[in-house]
């Protein structure tokens, strides 16, 4: 991370960004690709169509930057737009299955690292397949993002009410799949074991 | 039903990230099926928060994206002004034409005297246009129409600045 951008927050950046600092905006490029590439290709199982989606979203976001209250937290603002950019991908996904997220070049540990990566990879794909897109969608921000309530309710345009009974139900739903599965998961302390 | 409502104010509680309130724990001590249900809502949730990596970075292309974007943003921002400015004198001349046309101010002043100069006229020629014969019994009625036209006519160009 660059030094001069470490102790600055998103929405501080933002408003750097609002007044035309094309660096401030790359920063929180930098911060947040990973985030909505993993956001969108968990929800649509396509690399390519991930990578463009996660593009539009910050070419969008670029360029809606003024109309960004910075007041308002940005990662709900962006998730937001990466949402509506995704939809059609989302429409298009394949149910089970898909391809798997393509493998990053500078591992440190490659073996625990495939391991983790099939583990985690396994247990969000059984989710996307056995999961409608809303409530895979408040699971994930809830748990990948580690959002709270009030902003995947904005991220998702649903009442904080409603998105606490996708996440019930997700997790019902997600539970029993899981307890049924072939092998089956094994919920531990650490995780889930396959 | 009272024990989905009850599941559903643990798992609620939980997103919180709050402590579960002292009657839920209660509730959870004494119903295994309410204490499975919380063991495995908590299980979940830290199985799902292990994310699977992500894909190599893509920065370069989306900041070559951006720049487009920002270059073709550059040529419409910097018209924008001219092109508002424009706008806005167009609006408030059409505004002005509008209010102009609407409002006018009434032009009593001319108008008003021409009314008071002809009733004035009237009252001082009435009595030589009509014949005497015609208008002997009416003399009194006259004078004091006469009168009353000639107040009229006074109060009228008074009341002009």
């Amino acid at each position: 991370m660059p030094l001069e951008f470490q102790s600055i927050s998103d929405e501080d950046l933002a408003r750097q960004c609002q007044a035309g600092d094309l660096a401030a905006f790359e920063e929180l490029v930098r911060r947040y690709e990973n985030r909505i590439y993993s956001f969108v290709f968990q929800s649509c199982g396509h690399d390519a169509d991930a990578r463009e989606v996660t593009q539009d979203t910050f070419v969008r976001a670029f360029e809606a930057i003024a109309q960004f209250d910075p007041r308002r937290p940005f990662a709900a603002w962006l998730f937001t737009i990466a949402r509506r950019k995704g939809i059609d991908c989302f429409r298009a996904r394949i149910p089970d299955g898909g391809q798997t997220v393509p493998e990053k070049l500078d591992l440190d540990d490659p073996a625990e690292l495939l391991a983790r990566r099939d583990e985690a990879q396994a247990l969000w794909r059984r989710a996307r397949a056995s999961l409608p897109d809303s409530q895979f969608h408040s699971l994930w921000l809830r748990y990948a993002e580690d959002m709270d309530i009030a902003d995947i309710a904005r991220v998702l345009g649903k009442t904080q009410t409603h998105v606490k009974v996708l996440l019930f139900r997700a997790r019902h739903t997600l539970g029993s799949e899981l307890e049924t599965a072939h092998p089956p998961f094994v919920l531990t302390a650490k995780g889930a074991n396959l | 039903m009272k024990s989905w409502l009850t599941k559903f104010r643990i798992s609620a509680a939980l997103d919180a990230g709050k402590p579960l309130p002292q009657s839920l724990r209660q509730r959870i001590a004494t119903d295994p099926e309410l204490e499975r249900f919380t063991r495995r809502t908590e299980a979940l949730g830290r199985a799902l928060r292990s994310v699977p990596p992500a894909a190599p970075s893509q920065r370069d292309s989306i900041m070559r994206a951006v720049g487009a974007a920002a270059r073709q943003e550059q040529p419409r921002r910097a018209l924008a002004p001219s092109w508002l400015a424009a706008s806005a004198a167009v609006a408030a001349l059409a505004v002005m034409l509008l209010w102009t046309a609407f409002h006018r101010p009434a032009s009593p002043g001319p108008q008003s005297l021409d009314g008071a100069v002809m009733v004035l006229q009237m009252s001082e020629q009435m009595p030589d246009a009509m014949p005497r014969m015609v208008m002997a019994p009416l003399s009194d009625e006259w004078a004091r129409v006469d009168r009353d036209l000639k107040d009229t006519t006074q109060v009228l160009l008074a009341s002009f600045p």
